[in-house]
């Protein structure tokens, strides 16, 4: 029913908001004196984005397994 | 830092995009403002406000190069950063035929996005100033009553007094002081300025004519 290309667009989208949570937070880090609160935050957000992604891999796995049942080494056996 | 003043318009319909971007653009010290779709941002969208748009360009509804199209439409063309996936190859082009500064890869890097981001300050600074010259001529023009856009039409068009009051079937004296009107309210100071804010306004023949 999902084509594989929307599952590609909704993978991209945590793994875009975990670079750009991790780039925040380094920044924070190395200013100085950061907000813990705030970089806690960041954290969180990073592994509930992160949780998102593996849930959207493992639906891209269930594709690929249906799609290709009995070549798991790849064609030409 | 140099930074050209302006707010960045993030759109994304993702909640985690639009916050991580912020977060991180805020980080870097510029103002932002998120909005989950793009006709949320259109129903608040204040051209007068600088600024670019970091806009996503698969969006459901109405998506990025919509947005763009009705943008275009508008008063005020806003720079934009579209950000995408990779296979869009063939709307990028589009979308930077249309006008859009930059065209950026998600999950994208942040030396990339500040330098987009740069980029489209520059841009709508520059375009900006010429925008507000514009926009401020058409406006004032628009507070002149029909009798006085006619004899600003004759008048940036060379012809002296004496020839419009003929024009026109009426006295010269009444000329002058509709002329003085049309000054004034164009804050023109001169017969040269006037033919400028006539040009900006879009007033057909105020160009053409100038070198007679």
């Amino acid at each position: 029913m999902t084509a594989p290309e929307t599952l590609v667009h909704e993978l991209r989208q945590p793994l875009t908001a975990i670079l750009s949570n991790a780039q925040a937070a380094h920044r924070m880090l190395a200013a100085g004196s950061p907000d813990l609160r705030e970089v806690r935050e960041i954290l969180s957000d990073i592994i509930a984005c992160d949780k998102r992604a593996a849930g959207v891999l493992g639906r891209l796995e269930d594709m690929l397994k249906t799609a290709a049942p009995k070549t798991p080494f790849g064609h030409g056996e | 830092m140099k930074k050209p003043a302006g707010t960045l318009f993030i759109v994304d319909d993702d909640a985690q995009v639009r916050r991580s971007l912020s977060r991180l653009l805020r980080g870097c010290g510029y103002l932002t403002r998120t909005f989950a779709s793009a006709p949320d941002f259109l129903a608040e969208h204040d051209p007068a406000v600088p600024g670019c748009l970091i806009l996503d360009l698969a969006m459901p509804g109405m998506g990025g190069l919509e947005l763009q199209e009705a943008l275009a439409t508008s008063s005020y063309r806003r720079p934009i950063i579209f950000l995408t996936g990779r296979g869009d190859i063939s709307k990028s082009v589009h979308a930077m035929k249309s006008g859009a500064v930059n065209f950026l890869t998600k999950p994208v890097d942040i030396p990339d996005l500040t330098a987009a981001v740069e980029e489209a300050l520059e841009i709508d600074a520059a375009e900006r100033a010429a925008w507000l010259e514009r926009h401020g001529a058409a406006e004032r023009f628009a507070t002149l009553t029909p009798r006085e856009r006619q004899v600003l039409r004759h008048v940036v068009s060379g012809k002296i007094n004496k020839q419009i009051a003929a024009d026109l079937g009426t006295a010269e004296k009444t000329i002058k002081v509709h002329r003085s009107r049309v000054m004034r309210k164009m804050h023109a100071g001169s017969l040269v300025e006037l033919v400028k804010l006539a040009s900006l306004a879009g007033i057909p023949g105020s160009n053409a004519q100038q070198h007679r």
